[in-house]
């Protein structure tokens, strides 16, 4: 097997096993109950009810983001230049969600407002969303570089000279 | 004038709009290629505002302010995926499936799939899940068409709230005509069209939404934080595991959504995708403004006393428009609303037309049909026919399931088969096979069981685990089976 192939897999069962794993025994308002004035709208319970499973969500989470990240790099071939670019804006990503959590952990009642937002929610709205959008900017900017080469476009074009007249609609 | 007057003159010179654009294209669809893949001609513009609308559908205008409105920020995490997603989805599919599309003429999504398996099987099971996603999320927004639709008849005493057929008869014909006459070239301008009136409509919104309650966002959080804490946090009122779930399915199910993977085969050169995912993006994320917008703003106002309790959570939009929105504006987003369910819905027509003409004959007897033109536009009627019986006769409670079952087919079926299966040489075909058939009986099996009662705990998605099932499956027998010989030019083409 090869390495890449091993390090998906492995990624993959133990997220799979995690989603077993902390589903188990929810408290209750795990998943929030009906609001008592407003029968249309839930409400999440307290903060305890993630209580003993914050580490937990904080590992399923950054092995999610592991694995969204190793997935882009493995489509960026080896060799190509400026290729660690992608690790550390994974790594970026996994600060903030990091953050996130921790500021999460110190609750988020008192926390202190940014941009309209309670902290730990500002966290998402204003570090995960646009964040993550490093990731678009990188395949805009180094395409070339990385995704399709003109080296690439001229194999291309030969490979299409050399099997011209070949199957149609993927026959 | 009467405001309901001016919201349904802006909804029928919609409707008109559209069916003028499926006249033009008319002219311009004159064989498969094009009624199919717009013959691989497609600006970046277009491509780029074409793939943001397809995927901001009327979930997103209705069903994303109802979610926010019902469990606070939540819902967040979905729109918190698609940077990445998208991202991923460029990375992962964009450049081979357009290398391959232009290697092999090729003109759906099973194509590319037989043509890397080098097996009709796979093509014809490629076509069924599509087929099968395509009809649950069409008579989804066949429902949401109709339901809008009835809503502006009844408030302008045109018919009645039993019109429920008639609204239905009338938004599918319109649907249908541009779909039939223009194919995917009507389908694509008219996204054009719909997404630019998707970003005017989410920006007037959101500043309306925010400029309604003093303070603004801090205001409306503080009335959501007073009332509970959690519901202002970063879970939302679904909890931790939920969100982290909808994390995983929307971020890597992007790249399975046939929708948006088949318009990456139609831009005029592989190049375009680098300008493409900036447009694609940006649009969704000004139309996301929307959806927090409307959302966060009822749930403060019914919180503060300054609303009554709506009667249904995705009622949220409508409240709204009703009581917040100047009727011109209100004309505006219901044109808006249309322009985001038809343009999910022409998609799905066109690549459910594609399965039923092209790719399932092709599975059964390895030759195209005559008349595939022809055939394709028969297809596009009796699919939209199809799901327009299966909107009516299903229970409410199965219209909503049937939306998320069809993004977990998607999802679960073609990321391992497409999306790892192109960028991945050990790939086999048993495992394609066996991953399609895990994803249709996973998906199935629980949407019977949730209308059964069952729910799984944390509110975890059925579609993560669907999606983490069939990946594990499709790389777990690609390594147990031996790999298999790939034509030449496939095997070249992936290695670029």
């Amino acid at each position: 097997m090869k390495p890449y192939v091993f390090v998906f897999l492995l990624l993959l069962c133990v997220l799979a096993t995690l989603t077993i794993a902390l589903s188990l025994e929810p408290p209750e308002a795990a998943s929030g109950v009906v609001h008592p004035d407003f029968g249309t709208m839930s409400q999440g319970g307290d903060a305890d009810r993630h209580e003993g499973r914050l580490l937990g969500g904080w590992i399923y989470g950054s092995l999610q983001i592991g694995l969204f990240v190793f997935l882009i790099g493995q489509c960026v071939p080896s060799g190509r230049p400026m290729r660690w670019v992608i690790g550390a804006s994974g790594g970026l990503y996994l600060a903030v969600y990091l953050a996130l959590i921790l500021s999460y952990g110190k609750g988020v009642e008192g926390a202190p407002f940014i941009l309209g937002f309670p902290l730990p929610t500002a966290w998402l709205v204003f570090g995960m969303w646009p964040i993550s959008a490093l990731f678009a900017i990188l395949y805009a900017t180094q395409y070339a570089k990385w995704i399709y080469t003109p080296e690439d476009a001229s194999r291309f074009q030969s490979i299409k000279e050399r099997y011209q007249g070949g199957p149609e609609n993927g026959s | 004038m009467d405001p309901n007057r001016i919201i349904l003159f802006c909804v029928l010179a919609y409707m008109a709009l559209c069916v003028a654009i499926g006249l033009w294209a008319l002219k311009r669809t004159r064989n498969t290629s094009d009624f199919f893949m717009a013959s691989r001609n497609l600006g970046v513009l277009i491509t780029g505002i074409a793939l943001f609308s397809s995927i901001m559908s009327g979930f997103g205008f209705v069903g994303g302010p109802g979610l926010v409105y019902r469990m606070g920020i939540s819902s967040f995490w979905i729109l918190v995926t698609t940077p990445i997603g998208f991202a991923l989805a460029f990375f992962l599919v964009a450049k081979r499936i357009r290398l391959l599309a232009e290697l092999r003429n090729s003109i759906s999504l099973p194509d590319i799939a037989a043509a890397r398996y080098r097996c009709p099987k796979v093509r014809g099971l490629v076509a069924v899940a599509i087929l099968c996603g395509v009809i649950a999320y069409l008579a989804t927004q066949i429902r949401a068409m109709a339901f809008v639709l009835q809503e502006i008849f009844a408030s302008n005493g045109v018919w009645g709230h039993d019109s429920v057929v008639f609204c239905v008869v009338v938004s599918c014909t319109v649907l249908v005509f541009y779909c039939v006459t223009g194919g995917i070239i009507a389908s694509v301008y008219t996204d054009l069209f719909q997404g630019i009136v998707m970003v005017v409509v989410a920006v007037l919104i959101f500043v309306g939404a925010v400029g309604a309650i003093e303070g603004g966002m801090g205001g409306m959080m503080e009335v959501i934080l007073k009332d509970n804490a959690e519901a202002a946090g970063p879970w939302g009122t679904l909890g931790m595991l939920g969100c982290l779930s909808w994390f995983f399915l929307f971020t890597l199910g992007v790249a399975g959504q046939p929708h948006v993977v088949t318009k990456m085969m139609m831009s005029r050169k592989v190049e375009d995708a680098r300008r493409t995912l900036p447009i694609t993006l940006l649009g969704y994320t000004v139309t996301a403004l929307l959806w927090i917008g409307i959302g966060m703003l009822m749930r403060a106002v019914v919180l503060n006393g300054g609303q009554a309790e709506l009667a249904r959570a995705d009622d949220a939009a409508a409240v709204f428009l009703q009581s917040y929105a100047h009727p011109v504006l209100a004309g505006l987003v219901f044109a808006g609303l249309f322009a985001a369910i038809m343009s999910t819905a022409d998609g799905f027509l066109n690549i459910g037309a594609a399965a039923i003409a092209h790719d399932i004959p092709r599975a059964l007897t390895g030759n195209a049909i005559r008349h595939e033109l022809l055939w394709a536009r028969v297809a596009t009627v009796v699919l939209a026919i199809l799901a327009a019986v299966f909107a009516l006769q299903s229970p409410i409670q199965l219209i909503g399931q049937l939306g998320a079952f069809g993004w977990g087919v998607f999802a679960s079926a073609l990321v391992p088969v497409v999306g790892l299966g192109l960028n991945w040489r050990g790939g086999s075909r048993k495992a394609a096979l066996a991953a399609i058939v895990f994803s249709l009986a996973a998906n199935g099996g629980l949407v019977i069981a949730q209308m059964a009662g069952f729910s799984i705990p944390y509110g975890v998605s059925g579609g993560a685990l669907a999606l983490m099932g069939s990946t594990l499956v499709f790389v777990g027998i690609s390594l147990a089976s031996r790999s298999d010989l790939l034509s030449p030019d496939i095997e070249e083409v992936m290695k670029l």
